[in-house]
């Protein structure tokens, strides 16, 4: 029965030149591994449980989304909007949280002495890694289809193979690039190429996202309806909107052919991908591995500036404190895993910003003119948030081995390791942008508004500080960098920023007060950061 | 006619680029005859490893040309690989797994039959005492039964050629001895051995030839007895002469005042 099922499977690994029996050892493999808890005293909960938690999670941003489509009465724009979500949702996800995995050098031992090949290699990694972006998918879907379920029957289920060749499109779309990357890149200087190249595709992917609104033809949420143009057809979200109305057997007009582009765009980009671009693969992973056995070299030591230094020791309130903080900047310079999953949210911040603003480059000044009166420089507090994801990430690496040095450390108070290290995660990531971001502030609104942008990144510190006691006793780099894990910094970001529109609506509040009351607020901000950072640091 | 087994020309290897290259192999030179034991030597950073690694197609990025049982590395090395079995110093197990599931992992990827997989599992495991740790994950493991399964791993296709990174490190004097005794009697049924260590006294006793190199070139190669200059010195010695190891001790010297306070 089970070859029966699994034989179309194995016809199609055939015709993409890949090892069957190969390609089901190593994905059984890595399968059972993923669910196989290492032992590790400072490691939080269950994996089991971390990924049921998360799928929850997931189905409520899922939910939330419906709640925004339910009143729009045209399917296929509410097909196109969604599929655009996830597009979206699924490409940041697969830029700053499985790039690392797709060239994760640490099996090459095991792997790259075996009779493997690249093919192989490859797909096996992709199909590892769609496991997740599937389950990502199907439970971020989940309340829409049941919200199709209930209007529109059977439509839910077709739409839920849709939401899954979705992601595999996704994945597909993001890789083929890094792959076609590396056809003019050599292997030795692709990894040093990968963080431009993420950078770039995440500017790509959330630029896309802004098509959206050039679909949708009516101001009246009750009134919207698809506005077909020419150049709508380019459009991935739209193809598989039709995909769907398509399989479901309520396609008109232009479906057919929408569906016929998923077909074939999957088809065909799957076969590009392995067959012709797999060839590279195996090089950039053997090349990605060739730092750890370069000889060890006296590296020159940029001794800290004098004043930085002076500065740091103010911050901290510990000399251990201080350590955490060291520990965490020399970590931060030379993981390119960290530095992957980092930079492209900055990215984000900076599209986000630009995408709520919507510069109109027709009349410049007189668009400046009306923007000053809004109040939209709230948006820069919710764009920002992107600044604190170094703390997300702090507890992950790739040798978790390395934990001992906390368990025989002699010291009593080993969460002021944690506080520092998130405090340098805020001075080098999160006060940088608010900086680069006042710029534009002041010169728009004028400094009257930078009391309200002062207590918007402080109480936005605050919650990213007191997150930190959400991840329970991890501390940093004590913790695996597993699959199950994967998903978990970009969903903390969106729901971090569902809280920063509670704090937007404080500030807004304020706005209607005396500006003094406001400064008086900044005053008290640095208590507030102090004891968010008390909960982490007195911990037993 | 003894066969090429290994052939090795104008071997490079760097990382790094800019200012920080830095190249670890210098153009590296060899032929060695099927069924040859190597002893493969050199102070720490002299380029062991990652001559090892490019022989087993871990670094794919090389200058030079390198052929394995008459086959080019280059463009063949899933043949090539078909062949070898490789014995990393440590790291390379999926640890989360048993040793009969990562053994079985290991078989399937030289295609061989489940039954045979099965048998050489066994008999290997048996052979290292460890056949009551089989379906125990091998994250409870010490180093040094993991390093045994690194061998077995390394063993389960029968390799024509059989290339060993540093195979003692973690093992007790009981293993020790076992692997001395396979490698002896795998060399007798033809096998070529590519032996990188830095343990002199195990290089000696099983090495019919000993390949010196230091800073990414051979410095010395030949037999154990033509290596020796006089007839009273051992390995070590030999090593410490041509690798400027002699000066050590007076360096040595200095630790006594790092501890002084």
């Amino acid at each position: 029965m089970k070859r029966i099922i699994l034989l179309p499977l194995n016809m199609v690994l055939n015709a993409l030149g890949v090892n069957v029996n190969h390609f089901w050892a190593l994905l059984g493999a890595k399968l059972k591994m993923d669910f196989r808890r290492v032992p590790n005293s400072f490691q939080s909960s269950g994996k089991k449980q971390t990924l049921l938690k998360q799928l929850i999670i997931y189905s409520v941003l899922g939910g939330v989304m419906v709640l925004s489509l339910y009143r729009i009465p045209d399917l296929i724009l509410q097909l196109s909007i969604f599929f655009s979500f996830l597009i979206v949702y699924e490409g940041t996800i697969l830029l700053t949280e499985f790039t690392s995995v797709l060239f994760d050098e640490r099996e090459n031992q095991i792997l790259l002495p075996r009779p493997v090949n690249s093919r192989t290699l490859l797909l096996v990694r992709l199909v590892h890694i769609l496991v997740y972006m599937g389950n990502i998918a199907f439970a971020l879907s989940m309340p829409f289809a049941i919200y199709l379920a209930v209007n529109y029957g059977f439509l839910a289920i077709l739409f839920m193979i849709s939401a899954l060749l979705c992601a595999w499109f996704t994945l597909l779309l993001s890789v083929g690039f890094y792959m076609t990357l590396s056809r003019f890149v050599c292997a030795e200087r692709f990894k040093d190429v990968l963080n431009y190249f993420q950078i770039g595709l995440a500017i790509v992917i959330m630029a896309s996202y802004q098509l959206i609104p050039n679909f949708i033809d009516e101001a009246n949420m009750e009134q919207l309806a698809f506005r077909s143009e020419w150049w709508s057809y380019f459009i991935p979200s739209v193809w598989f909107a039709g995909f769907t109305r398509f399989i479901a057997g309520i396609g008109v007009g232009t479906d057919v052919y929408l569906a016929l582009i998923v077909v074939l765009v999957t088809i065909a980009g799957s076969l590009v991908l392995i067959r012709a671009l797999a060839g590279g693969f195996t090089s950039i992973i053997s090349e990605a591995g060739a730092d750890s056995s370069k000889p060890a070299r006296i590296s020159k030591v940029k001794s800290q500036k004098n004043w930085l230094s002076k500065l740091v020791s103010l911050l901290c309130v510990s000399n251990v404190e201080r350590t955490g903080w060291d520990l965490a900047m020399s970590h931060v310079r030379s993981d390119r895993k960290f530095k992957q999953q980092v930079l492209p949210m900055f990215v984000y911040s900076i599209i986000m910003v630009i995408v709520f603003l919507r510069p109109s480059i027709n009349d410049f000044s007189a668009y400046i003119a009306e923007l000053g009166d809004s109040f939209k420089y709230v948006m820069f507090i919710l764009a920002a948030y992107f600044g604190t994801v170094g703390i997300s990430v702090l507890p992950y690496t790739d040798t978790p081995e390395a934990v001992w040095v906390y368990e025989v450390a002699s010291t009593r108070n080993k969460f002021h390791i944690q506080s520092g290290a998130v405090k340098a995660m805020l001075f080098t990531f999160y006060l940088p942008l608010y900086l680069l971001y006042l710029v534009p502030i002041i010169w728009i609104w004028g400094v009257s508004v930078v009391p309200y942008i002062v207590i918007g990144a402080s109480l936005s510190a605050c919650l990213a500080i007191v997150s930190v006691r959400i991840q329970k006793n991890a501390l940093p780099f004590t913790e695996a960098r597993d699959m199950v894990n994967k998903g978990t910094y970009t969903l903390r970001m969106f729901l971090g920023m569902t809280i920063i529109g509670l704090i937007i609506g404080l500030i807004y509040l304020l706005t209607f007060l005396h500006v003094g009351v406001s400064i008086a607020l900044c005053a008290l901000m640095p208590v507030l950061i102090s004891l968010s950072y008390r909960t982490i640091r007195n911990r037993k | 006619m003894s066969q090429t087994s290994i052939k090795i020309t104008g071997l490079r290897k760097s990382f790094g680029k800019g200012d920080s290259k830095k190249e670890v192999l210098k153009g590296i030179d060899l032929s060695i005859e099927s069924g040859q034991v190597i002893g493969y030597i050199g102070p720490n950073g002299a380029g062991k490893s990652t001559t090892v690694k490019i022989l087993c197609g871990i670094h794919t990025a090389f200058e030079g040309d390198v052929e394995v049982m008459g086959m080019p590395l280059r463009g063949n090395s899933t043949g090539v690989k078909q062949k070898i079995g490789y014995v990393p110093e440590n790291g390379a197990l999926y640890e989360a797994l048993t040793p009969r599931e990562y053994l079985n992992l290991v078989g399937t990827l030289f295609d061989m039959s489940k039954e045979l997989i099965e048998e050489r599992t066994l008999s290997l495991l048996k052979y290292f005492n460890m056949e009551q740790q089989m379906d125990v994950r091998m994250n409870t493991f010490s180093k040094g039964m993991k390093q045994k399964i690194l061998i077995i791993a390394g063993l389960i296709n029968n390799p024509d050629i059989l290339f060993l990174d540093e195979p003692l490190s973690g093992l007790d004097a009981n293993s020790v001895i076992l692997v001395k005794d396979m490698l002896t009697r795998l060399a007798r049924q033809g096998k070529t051995i590519f032996y990188s260590s830095h343990l002199m006294d195990v290089v000696e006793k099983i090495s019919d030839r000993i390949i010196l190199i230091d800073d990414g070139q051979v410095i010395a190669d030949g037999t154990f007895e033509e290596l020796q200059q006089d007839n009273n010195v051992s390995l070590e010695q030999v090593f410490a002469k041509l690798t400027g190891g002699e000066e050590l001790n007076i360096e040595a010297g200095m630790l006594d005042d790092v501890f002084k306070n």
